[in-house]
């Protein structure tokens, strides 16, 4: 095997990182699902609250330093030379990790303060998704910088610029510029989250989608030699389309906040577009499928990428469109319905892409040049973990849609009505089930978890690969 | 009554995209196998997407602008697999060495 | 100048498509750069376009603008009624009523309101409930929670209390003490000065017109001011 740059052992720093904060994002969003069932569980000591704020917190998190660990991975490789600054890099990553330790630590043993500035400083923040103190959005700033300047200085020593590194700079730019869009207080909530949907939606729906197309770009043509000129020109089309769909399609989110009603027209329109081009890239995914008839080198990688072309289009799309429209949306808005599509979009579209990188990255540190990384591990994680999901999402979608008929549209939006349809038979039936896929889901984690430390290592025969030309 | 009325709009879109999906999945490794049968069954989704995308157009409680926008929607759905098919093969083609 | 959401779109799209085609004119459509300029061209005239109408939204969601009131609305009765021409519900304003046995002075209210939105954060309420929607799901809506009929029907006996601000004071500050039902809020040691912001903050976002979020909720009607 080739020696590493630098670079790229920092990326398996933050692999290793983001596999362990995926488990804590397992364990906690385990223990907030037992809640639902039982409410009485760790009452007072774990409340729900805390518990949801480390699930999503974790996952935002480690899901962002996978894909910085992904862009630390394939940046020498792409400009053939050493990362510049990369011991600069390797300081912001031990000031991520301890930034995360002491707030996931104060968090557990604080979990809120009194109403004054200083919570919202040194403890939380308390807005769903960016519940992150002020102080540690500061480091989070200071290693984005870091990680925009590693790719930016290391291209221009290169001394060229491929369209790949133009897309990822570009929207770098964007994604951690955005993430100040949410670093301020306002006593206006609808001033509050009329921003905060900056940061969010312009996050998941737009640059992380580009990044993730940077990024599965670049493990394409490493891992099945697709032509450069290929993946440039899709990610060209991928900005084209994500970037024309999401922007306006950020008015999803505006139709309820206090925002002028022309967002009703804007957002349902361009939202209810988003599933188009992803119904047309599947086309070149099953392309791809064929075309190598599933025979490479890295078989998880490959896998885990499919699952992410699949992932996205039925979590994003099909389960995005299903409540997209306003005149649906009106009864569906803060409900289990957000949380059915959101756990099947985000496991769709990251948790697979930065499992097919991880992975990749381990058969390039693994496995030797001509033999193929596979087993049987892996696939019992892959369907464990997929069949997890889709269990949860589809109990929480019989819940959105038992909350939407009988509290929204039935029963008025009231407290009581929240409670009535809450207590409804196929409501705590729906909270069981997804309880029990989550718990197939973490122990498919856990199978995941053995196969990432022992793939390449467990004296495995791995057969030398015999691949076409 | 109205949790009915919104229950079948969110099931109609629901299915309209799953079968578009499905549809171009399908339609695509019809196209790359070379086998005529995929090819026609994905027609089937292609078909069911589209009386999904009815059922939405249908239910009055929708406006004359937004049938047309998911008229569009289901009609453009019908046409994207060969499209994108076309493109992709066009592309490879072009670019493959 | 009221242009419609319509032509926005149609604008936008139509733009899209046309500077791109006449900017790429030369290029093969199969060639990267072809789409390099659709990428490009296409993401800016979407980015430009969304700042502009940002720029409109800010404006029209600052307080004290139709959509969104100053804090000092916090004196007045507070309602929500069907709209038929809108078809949606939206908040009326009725009388002046005061908060706690008092007309607060706009300095006032605001600096209750600049506690309330602390605490709401400081609490991380938005972990459990929804706050115009967006939040968790494990606790109710608390976008008319002002206006909530459970109020007078349980929290006001329960409490003992003799207004409906009084019950939300009480409630908020121990929680655990008035369960509605099986799933209980935690007592998150609210002082009587935070009980008090937070309530003067539900009446204040109950007054936020969110074109009509929640919809079918039971009509809350305000005495006519002249």
């Amino acid at each position: 095997m080739e020696k590493l740059y630098e670079s790229q052992k920092l990326a398996l720093w933050y692999f290793w990182t983001a596999i362990v904060l995926f488990g804590a994002q397992l364990l906690f969003g385990l223990i907030a699902a037992y809640q639902f069932i039982n409410p009485d569980f760790l009452y007072g000591t774990l409340n729900f609250m805390t518990n949801r704020m480390l699930h999503i917190n974790a996952m935002v998190v480690w899901l962002l330093m996978g894909f910085i660990g992904g862009i630390y991975w394939f940046l020498p490789i792409e400009t053939d030379r050493e990362v510049v600054g990369i011991k600069l890099g390797k300081l912001a990553y031990f000031a991520f990790v301890g930034a995360v330790a002491i707030v996931v630590l104060v968090y557990l043993f604080k979990q809120f303060g009194s109403g004054d500035f200083f919570t919202l400083w040194f403890i939380t923040e308390g807005r769903e998704y960016i519940e992150a103190p002020r102080w540690a959005d500061i480091v989070i700033v200071a290693v984005a910088l870091t990680v925009a300047y590693n790719v930016i200085a290391t291209t221009i020593a290169s001394k060229k610029i491929t369209g790949i590194l133009g897309v990822l700079i570009v929207d770098l730019a964007a994604l951690f510029g955005l993430y100040i869009a949410g670093m301020f207080f306002t006593p206006n909530i609808s001033m509050d989250q009329f921003w905060w949907w900056w940061v969010v939606h312009l996050w998941v729906e737009a640059t992380w989608e580009v990044l993730v197309g940077v990024l599965m770009g670049w493990l394409l043509m490493h891992l099945l030699g697709t032509p450069r000129k290929i993946i440039e020109a899709w990610l060209y089309v991928e900005v084209m389309l994500v970037f024309g769909t999401g922007i306006l399609g950020l008015g999803h989110h505006y139709y309820w906040i206090g925002t002028p009603e022309y967002w009703l027209g804007i957002g349902g329109f361009f939202s209810s577009l988003e599933p188009l081009p992803l119904v047309a890239m599947v086309v070149h995914a099953v392309y791809d499928a064929g075309a190598h008839k599933l025979q490479t080198v890295n078989r998880p990688a490959l896998f885990w990428a499919f699952a992410q072309a699949f992932g996205n289009l039925f979590g994003a799309g099909v389960w995005g469109f299903m409540h997209t429209l306003p005149q649906i949306n009106l009864y569906s808005h803060g409900t289990q319905m957000a949380a059915a599509h959101g756990h099947l979009a985000f496991f769709g579209a990251y948790v697979s892409a930065n499992l097919a990188l991880f992975y990749y990255i381990l058969g390039k540190t693994r496995v030797k040049e001509g033999y193929i990384l596979n087993g049987v591990p892996w696939k019992i994680a892959y369907i464990g973990l997929i069949v997890g999901i889709f269990g949860m999402t589809a109990a929480l979608t019989v819940a959105g849609f038992t909350q939407t008929m009988i509290e929204r549209a039935t029963l008025g939006s009231t407290w009581e009505a929240y409670i009535q349809a809450q207590m409804h038979p196929w409501m705590e039936e729906a909270f069981k089930w997804r309880l029990f896929f989550g718990v197939v889901f973490i122990l498919s984690y856990l199978v995941l978890l053995y196969d990432l430390i022992t793939a390449g290592k467990r004296g495995e025969q791995l057969k030398e690969a015999q691949l076409a030309g | 009554m109205l949790a009915e009325t919104i229950y079948k709009l969110m099931l109609y879109g629901f299915l309209m995209v799953l079968f578009a999906g499905a549809y171009a999945i399908l339609y695509a490794m019809g196209r790359f196998s070379r086998l005529p049968s995929l090819i026609r069954l994905s027609y089937i989704f292609a078909l069911l997407q589209f009386i999904s995308g009815m059922g939405m157009v249908f239910n009055d409680y929708l406006d004359l602008l937004w049938k047309g926008i998911i008229f569009f929607s289901t009609v453009a759905y019908l046409f994207i697999p060969q499209a994108m098919w076309r493109v992709v093969v066009s592309l490879h083609r072009r670019h493959d060495h | 100048m009221s242009v419609g959401w319509l032509e926005v779109v149609v604008a936008t799209l139509f733009l899209s498509v046309v500077v791109s085609l006449v900017l790429a004119r030369g290029r093969h459509w199969l060639e990267p750069g072809f789409w390099k300029v659709a990428a490009i061209i296409t993401s800016s005239v979407m980015v430009i376009t969304l700042i502009l109408l940002s720029v409109d939204t800010v404006r029209k969601v600052s307080m004290g603008s139709k959509r969104v009131p100053q804090p000092s609305v916090i004196n007045r009765e507070i309602g929500y009624v069907y709209n038929p021409d809108r078809r949606a519900m939206e908040p009326v304003f009725g009388k002046e009523v005061g908060l706690f046995g008092k007309v607060w002075s706009e300095e006032e209210a605001e600096r209750l309101i600049v506690k309330g939105k602390l605490v709401i954060q400081s609490r991380n309420c938005m972990d459990c409930h929804t706050l115009l929607g967006n939040g968790a799901y494990y606790a109710p809506d608390l976008t008319k929670a002002w206006l909530d009929p459970k109020w007078e029907k349980q929290i006001m006996p329960a409490t003992g209390a003799k207004s409906k601000e009084e019950a939300m004071k009480i409630f908020l500050m121990h929680p655990d003490k008035y369960p509605t039902w099986f799933r209980r809020m935690p007592n998150l040691t609210l002082s009587e000065e935070e009980a008090v912001a937070v309530v003067a903050y539900l009446k204040c976002m109950s007054a936020i017109d969110t074109n009509g979020f929640p919809a079918n909720f039971p009509e809350v009607k305000v005495s006519q001011i002249q």
